[in-house]
């Protein structure tokens, strides 16, 4: 995205409380127009207020938001939903029950007073699998799939600046869940909508999202790429989106750049690190099971005691416990307990400071 | 902007239907008395003798029907739900229809079946049966005993609810545990069915206690008193004491009110947790008790209704040389002030049905969004329930009436309307907000995201979603504005009647069969228009 072009979502230190109670705490992100975004967070963090508030549905205590370069909220501006021209989708598709399918898709056109393009209404029908003859039918003779697909169909009709997308494979079967997941990868990219979806599931995340961000107990832990996200997570929160993880309590012997010395079960290891460190003595390092070598560790690497074992994807993901009693995970061929040799792989783990939000719970 | 305007528009309703009778009411109640210079109408209350003949009048009926109705209402709804007849959704209707005939016209049609001339007694070889009849009906405990029948099929509906509510796995495992089916039945049924009973029995108590045709038809003969008597009296009868009316009426109002805060806690649980449950046995027997219900509720009413209706003259009983058309035609007849009382209130009920459910809608959008205010919308919106229709009457002689206020609604038929209007309320927004609560707040997002302004979501897509439940509600509405009597006695202007005081009315004067007639009519005519604009509203 050239640098002078404005972004397809902005978000400033937007704070929301509901009863007394926040929400959503010093929220800032910023979303490039034509991209999809997801947004991950589990029950209660606060994803889909963010959602309600990006499309007026919900005013903010604190905080602006701009689309494609409007501020529809902030600074004493507060633009009504109807006018943001915004697409939304539903977790339960939302489709009004009165109406046609047909009706339902060229409901925003007729809502905005535009053309009402019946034509083109069918076409995007036909392009969701809908057949031209269920376009007259009601929602409810439709089945999941197809309600959303409709849903999807009227989020796009009037071409709207931004799509946000509420959870909506969440209520579907797997198989039709990960087919509706392809079928939006491809759409949103031919269309170059700017679009935030919001997910618990964490697969669905990486697979649709240019962008990931990562919301809990309403604070934006992480806004970035998949590969960052998992690579060099902000906190433990956003390291479990990843797959097994466990946080370990380490002293940081050296910090400079994006490494630092740790001291750990007698060895000094060198690991990538949060720039957020900053010179602190202790760091909380986390560790992903093929962060660690144990088939083939050397004679001399230290020794931990496997305390359990299961069989999992093709290998045995066994748990064991440093001399210090700490716990971590790694993969293996064997399943024995008992104490075997381990030893850090080069360039993996990852520290990040002690007092990351997460690294309290 | 339309917020606010909804807001204002939603005060101003509440406040002219509910605030402004019910303060012109306490404002009058603390003026002295008629005769009176010094002193405060309702403390005077205190030592006036007639006033507590009427309290007590009115206790007794009030208590007499709850003890009548709450076993019948107990035992219907036991038998339908543990051992229901073939066809019950059949046998429920006859259990439900005494609900919808009006009280008053109960009680006229067991004057007319009862007493040495009644139709019992030409139509069965008993005859002291007719004459034990009435000396029970014309008295305190047969007041009680029409207003029984008119409200035990209420009492079957919360008790059925709470049946259906309840978890039958408790049930069973009472009997699995060694529990006898009487014992298991305490310990299953009976605790769900307590806050039931209570609720059901304060609803009676509120509803007879309100009453006015009844006690006005009987309480006469039977030499009791009541309240709502009393204030009808005072507002119609010289020496006019509006004070001593409001002061009664405060009273009455303020012991609804108790019954009524009492009563809401109670079937705030109630609401549609129905289990699902293994069909019940089906035996024959169960249709007797049924019938017999039926039979003094409904069957028997409604016969001597259609009967008198058809008759030349009441003492020479059912012959075939005494049937005749004459009443009909009377009351069909182009100057009939028959036919224009039932114009009348076909045209102020329908008036009603659509602007009271207009408002509804308006005032239960407003209770949707929660908070302090909402709570306040919601209590005044519902309050009318504890006015009882005699006081709410005089509150609007009061209001509409004083020397101030020069809008000419008083002595206009528009009033009566506004009176059925606030006395509908409760329903009415009972139904907008059970239809509200059926609609996902996300299809009403779903339209202002896309484009929907909020008159626009509201006429596209919340009107369209609740319509079955506008109808239903308007229909509520409608059906009880044609029955409304006492504030129709009470507010009627000069040279207009409706349906329902022409027919007290030709009674008290002895003209019965024209009353009658119309009755029927009434019935038909108002069932005709209701089932075709239901069918033509439910179809779009």
């Amino acid at each position: 995205m050239p640098s002078d072009a404005p972004a397809g979502l902005q978000i400033e230190g937007l704070q929301v409380e509901l009863g007394g109670r926040p929400i959503l705490a010093d929220v800032h992100l910023q979303q490039a127009a034509g991209s999809y975004a997801c947004l991950l967070g589990e029950s209660g963090s606060g994803k889909s207020t963010l959602l309600a508030v990006i499309a007026g549905l919900l005013r903010p205590q604190r905080g602006t938001i701009s689309v494609h370069g409007q501020q529809v909220n902030g600074d004493g501006i507060f633009i009504a939903p109807e006018r943001r021209q915004i697409g939304m989708v539903f977790q339960d598709a939302a489709l009004w029950p009165h109406l046609t399918v047909l009706k339902n898709v060229l409901y925003p056109l007729r809502a905005r007073r535009q053309a009402v393009d019946k034509t083109r209404a069918l076409a995007l029908l036909e392009r969701m699998a809908i057949p031209a003859a269920a376009a007259r039918r009601r929602p409810h003779e439709l089945s999941g799939g197809q309600q959303q697909r409709v849903a999807i169909a009227r989020a796009i009709i009037a071409k709207p600046r931004i799509v946000l997308l509420d959870e909506p494979l969440s209520a579907l079967d797997h198989g039709v869940r990960e087919n509706l997941r392809e079928f939006l990868h491809e759409l949103f990219a031919e269309e170059g909508i700017t679009a935030l979806h919001v997910t618990h599931d964490p697969s669905e995340a990486f697979y649709l999202g240019h962008r990931v961000g990562v919301l809990n107990a309403g604070h934006l832990e992480q806004w970035d790429s998949p590969e960052s996200l998992y690579q060099q997570p902000a906190s433990l929160v956003v390291a479990r989106l990843g797959g097994s993880v466990r946080a370990l309590h380490v002293p940081v012997l050296q910090h400079a750049g994006k490494q630092a010395l740790i001291h750990w079960e007698g060895r000094r290891w060198p690991v990538p690190a949060s720039a957020g460190l900053n010179g602190a003595t202790r760091a909380t390092l986390l560790l992903r099971p093929n962060d660690l070598e144990i088939d083939k560790a050397p004679s001399d690497a230290p020794e931990a005691t496997v305390r359990h074992a299961h069989w999992h994807e093709g290998r045995y993901l066994l748990t064991l416990q440093a001399t210090d009693g700490q716990e971590f995970l790694a993969q293996s061929r064997r399943g024995d307990l008992g104490p075997r040799r381990w030893h850090l792989r080069p360039d993996h783990g990852w520290c990040i400071p002690v007092q990351s939000s997460a690294n309290d719970r | 902007m339309s917020r606010l305007f909804n807001h204002l528009l939603v005060y101003l309703i509440l406040g002219v239907l509910v605030l402004a009778p019910l303060g012109a009411i306490i404002y009058e109640a603390l003026q002295p008395s008629a005769g009176q210079v010094h002193g405060i109408a309702l403390l005077q209350l205190g030592v006036d003798q007639q006033f507590l003949k009427s309290l007590s009048g009115t206790l007794g009926m009030a208590g007499l029907a709850v003890l009548f109705s709450l076993p019948m209402g107990l035992g219907l709804a036991l038998l339908l739900y543990f051992v229901p007849p073939r066809l019950s959704p059949l046998w429920e209707a006859l259990i439900l229809i005494p609900f919808l005939i009006p009280p008053y016209l109960t009680a006229e049609a067991w004057s007319l079946l009862t007493g040495p001339v009644g139709m019992i007694e030409q139509l069965t070889a008993w005859q002291a049966l007719g004459t034990t009849l009435e000396e029970f009906l014309f008295s305190l405990a047969g007041m009680g005993m029409v207003m029984a029948l008119h409200l035990t099929p209420l009492v079957y509906i919360l008790l059925r609810a709470a049946l259906e509510n309840g978890n039958p796995r408790l049930l069973q495992a009472a009997r699995v545990h060694g529990s006898s089916a009487l014992g298991a039945f305490r310990l299953g049924i009976l605790p769900l069915l307590l806050p039931a009973l209570a609720a059901a029995g304060l609803l009676v108590f509120l509803d007879t206690s309100a009453e006015f045709g009844v006690p006005a038809l009987l309480a006469g003969y039977a030499g009791v008193q009541v309240l709502s008597t009393s204030i009808e009296g005072a507002t119609n009868v010289w020496p006019v004491d509006l004070p001593k009316a409001s002061a009664i009426g405060l009273i009455l109002c303020a012991l609804g009110v108790l019954v009524w805060f009492l009563y809401r806690p109670l079937v705030r649980n109630n609401e549609g947790r129905i289990q699902r449950r293994a069909p019940a046995r089906r035996v024959w027997w169960s249709i007797l008790p049924i019938s017999i219900f039926a039979l003094i509720g409904m069957i028997l009413p409604l016969a001597a209704v259609v009967a008198v209706s058809l008759e030349k003259a009441l003492s020479v009983g059912l012959r075939g040389s005494n049937f005749t058309w004459h009443h009909y035609h009377h009351v069909l007849s182009h100057s009939s002030s028959g036919l224009s009382a039932l114009e009348t209130s076909l045209r102020l009920s329908a008036l009603v049905a659509v602007f009271g459910m207009a408002s509804a809608l308006l005032a239960a959008n407003l209770v949707r969004k929660g908070g302090r205010i909402a709570a306040l919308v919601d209590l005044l919106a519902t309050l009318p329930m504890a006015i009882p229709g005699v006081v709410l009457a005089v509150g609007m002689i009061l209001f509409w009436n004083a020397p101030w206020n020069q809008l000419p609604v008083f002595g206009h038929p528009i009033i009566l309307a506004v009176a059925y209007a606030t006395g509908t309320f409760p329903f009415a927004i009972r139904y907008a907000r059970t239809g509200l609560a059926q609609i996902p707040p996300r299809l009403e997002q779903a339209g202002r995201v896309h484009g929907g302004s909020p008159l626009h979501s509201v006429l596209r897509i919340q009107i369209p979603s609740l319509w079955p439940m506008l109808v239903g509600g308007a229909t509520v509405v409608f059906a009880l504005s044609m029955r409304e009597l006492v504030a129709s006695l009470m507010l009627q202007p000069a040279g207009v009647q409706v349906i329902s005081t022409y027919i007290y009315g030709n009674f008290r004067q002895g003209t019965i069969g024209n009353g009658m007639a119309l009755s029927v009519i009434g019935i038909f005519s108002s069932a005709l228009i209701l089932g075709l604009a239901r069918g033509a509203l439910l179809r779009r």
